[in-house]
């Protein structure tokens, strides 16, 4: 199942596109889906250990903007958003 | 009451100051505070332009209601008034990035609400800062992680 990502704050610098896409197969976790961008990040940047370290400590919240557990279960396609650590003002 | 907002810099908006005091002067209250954070030259040794921000619009707008709300409980500050904006896109040195307008009844309130607003903005709202350097390099700043 297609699972989509939306970027933000310094995820931003993963793609040019506003998110990214990922085949997931059914009942996956976050922690799956957490795993699948390291190993895009591994792929396509060369393993930049920066970006891995922002997705490792970033939240992951659901479409209804609630943060969601690295055990919450995917079942259905679905669009997240990646949460990187924040800090406005 | 509260006015919440994201000012968009790409659609030529901006902090107003005058729009907070318009929505804060009321005659019930005896304390308006306005807290107001600008973009400064430096920090950590490198000389900054300018700060883009971003933020996920609708997680900020429900954090800004909820630590309002939150206020209600924690400090028992009932009869208040709260404006505050923050900005997203780019903006530049001693522009203003946030306004945080509290009127309350008492200063002691005021001056208490308004450094609780900013300090839990700090720690809950999903907004991110992009510095950008004299050097035109740019940098992502660390910030506080909601993976708990």
């Amino acid at each position: 199942m297609k699972v989509s990502v939306e970027l933000f704050g310094a995820a931003r610098e993963f793609s040019n596109k506003a998110h990214l896409d990922f085949e997931l197969v059914e009942n996956s976790s976050i922690k799956d889906l957490r795993n699948q961008m390291i190993d895009f990040v591994d792929l396509n940047f060369k393993g930049n250990e920066t970006f891995k370290k922002i997705i490792k400590s970033s939240a992951f919240c659901s479409s209804d903007d609630k943060i969601v557990s690295d055990n919450y279960k995917i079942v259905k396609k679905q669009n997240f958003s990646i949460i990187p650590p924040i800090g406005g003002g | 009451m509260l006015h919440a907002k994201i000012i968009d810099t790409s659609k030529n908006e901006s902090i107003e100051i005058s729009k907070a005091e318009n929505f804060l002067n009321q005659s019930k209250f005896g304390a308006i505070i306005y807290f107001v954070g600008t973009v400064r030259d430096l920090n950590e040794n490198k000389s900054v332009t300018g700060i883009t921000y971003d933020t996920k619009d609708s997680m900020v707008i429900r954090s800004f209601e909820e630590i309002y709300e939150d206020a209600d409980n924690k400090l028992s500050i009932k009869d208040k008034a709260v404006f505050i904006e923050h900005v997203k896109g780019y903006v530049g040195l001693k522009e203003k990035s946030i306004i945080i307008g509290v009127a309350c009844k008492h200063r002691d309130q005021a001056f208490v609400l308004s450094r609780y607003i900013i300090e839990e903005i700090k720690k809950r709202s999903p907004i991110w800062k992009k510095e950008h350097y004299k050097n035109e390099e740019s940098e992502w700043l660390k910030g506080i992680s909601l993976n708990n």
